[in-house]
């Protein structure tokens, strides 16, 4: 019959190991949230700019989200994080992820659709997908939904930029600013193509 | 043109009405947020949304909020809060193991509130018929203050039921 000699220094490095263990394991969870922080500080941004959640969708691969305003403009944010999640590419190459920005009008009127009909035909020319499976960045595609004529560009982002990785706090204000900024461009290029 | 406003004005109007769940949950992002609580998991599909906020506290980890639509403007609000015990000494193991480890079978319901006991993660999930609209106070303007009472009032509940879960 084997004797069992309990050795306290063997249970004290046991313990250790499992510690470590717990450190890496929550350094790989988070690496899974990022993305999913993000989402959280883009809608809560959008609301807080007197938006509301018009719709959401996840698909598995990305998040898209539609936000309106009470003159019934349209804003959209679709949020592709697939690479990003993968831990050892947000290791070494980082969290990138490919967003979607858009900003959506409504033209009551025949010719102005005619005329977002012929940009939408226009925009199935611009590449996609070339580098990695990101579509080619800044490139200003329209999309038309009924009236609405949806204007809209891919960025990528690297998430660090606005979410710390070890606290997950949000640099809102930055991340609000440069929306803004791709929602300012957006909206120069509709109004110049619908003139 | 009149007619292609008046079906645009129409389209909208629609979309706006199938939205209020999505209107209520928007606003729950956004209270948890401010409350510090980042969200670390989001899932949405028409007439479903659910998100998992970090709570890290002194006894919850995280919760997770879902929305689920019915008829008639109604929904079914879940709400599920975990304890994590990240243990790494064998003789705490061994304490869980005789006694807490025996509560699976034990309690399956306490009150409204179902406890799911996993090896290092207990659950305790309380789930509640809303009136999604009641909280809509006008066109995509949500009742704040309402609405994080309402959730506040369930996660606090939730974190006393597991309080006695969590080891130090």
């Amino acid at each position: 019959m084997t004797t069992f000699e309990f050795n306290q220094a063997l249970e004290d490095r046991f313990v250790e190991l499992v510690e470590e263990s717990w450190r890496r394991y929550d350094d790989m969870e988070r690496a899974g949230w990022l993305d999913d922080v993000f989402v959280g500080a883009v809608v809560t941004a959008h609301l807080d700019a007197g938006m509301f959640l018009l719709s959401a969708d996840s698909d598995g691969a990305a998040h898209y989200l539609t936000f309106s305003d009470q003159e019934r403009n349209r804003h959209v944010v679709r949020v592709d994080h697939t690479r990003g999640e993968d831990y050892l590419f947000a290791k070494t190459v980082g969290h990138l992820c490919a967003c979607m920005f858009g900003v959506g009008r409504s033209y009551p009127n025949l010719s102005k659709v005619m005329a977002a009909a012929k940009a939408e035909f226009k925009s199935d020319m611009a590449g996609e997908g070339r580098v990695a499976g990101f579509s080619d960045p800044g490139v200003m595609k329209v999309d038309i939904e009924g009236t609405i004529a949806v204007c809209q560009t891919t960025l990528l982002l690297n998430l660090e930029d606005y979410v710390n990785k070890h606290t997950l706090e949000v640099d809102t204000r930055k991340l609000w600013i440069h929306i803004q900024a791709a929602y300012q461009s957006l909206e120069k290029y509709l109004a110049g193509i619908m003139r | 043109m009149a007619l292609l406003k008046f079906f645009s004005d129409l389209s909208q109007s629609y979309d706006e009405f199938k939205a209020k769940d999505e209107m209520v949950f928007g606003e729950m992002v956004r209270i948890f947020q401010k409350k510090g609580y980042p969200c670390i998991g989001f899932t949405a599909n028409e007439g479903f949304q659910s998100g998992r906020f970090l709570i890290e506290g002194e006894v919850l980890f995280a919760i997770r909020v879902s929305l689920d639509k019915k008829v008639a403007g109604a929904g079914i609000l879940s709400i599920t809060a975990e304890v994590r015990n990240k243990m790494a000494d064998p003789d705490d193991m061994i304490t869980m193991f005789k006694t807490d480890f025996s509560n699976i079978t034990k309690i399956p319901l306490l009150g409204q509130i179902k406890v799911n006991h996993e090896y290092n993660t207990i659950y305790a999930k309380s789930t509640s018929v809303k009136k999604i609209s009641s909280y809509l106070e006008s066109r995509g303007v949500v009742n704040s203050a309402q609405l994080e009472s309402d959730l506040m009032e369930i996660v606090n509940r939730l974190e006393e039921t597991l309080r006695k879960f969590k080891k130090a």
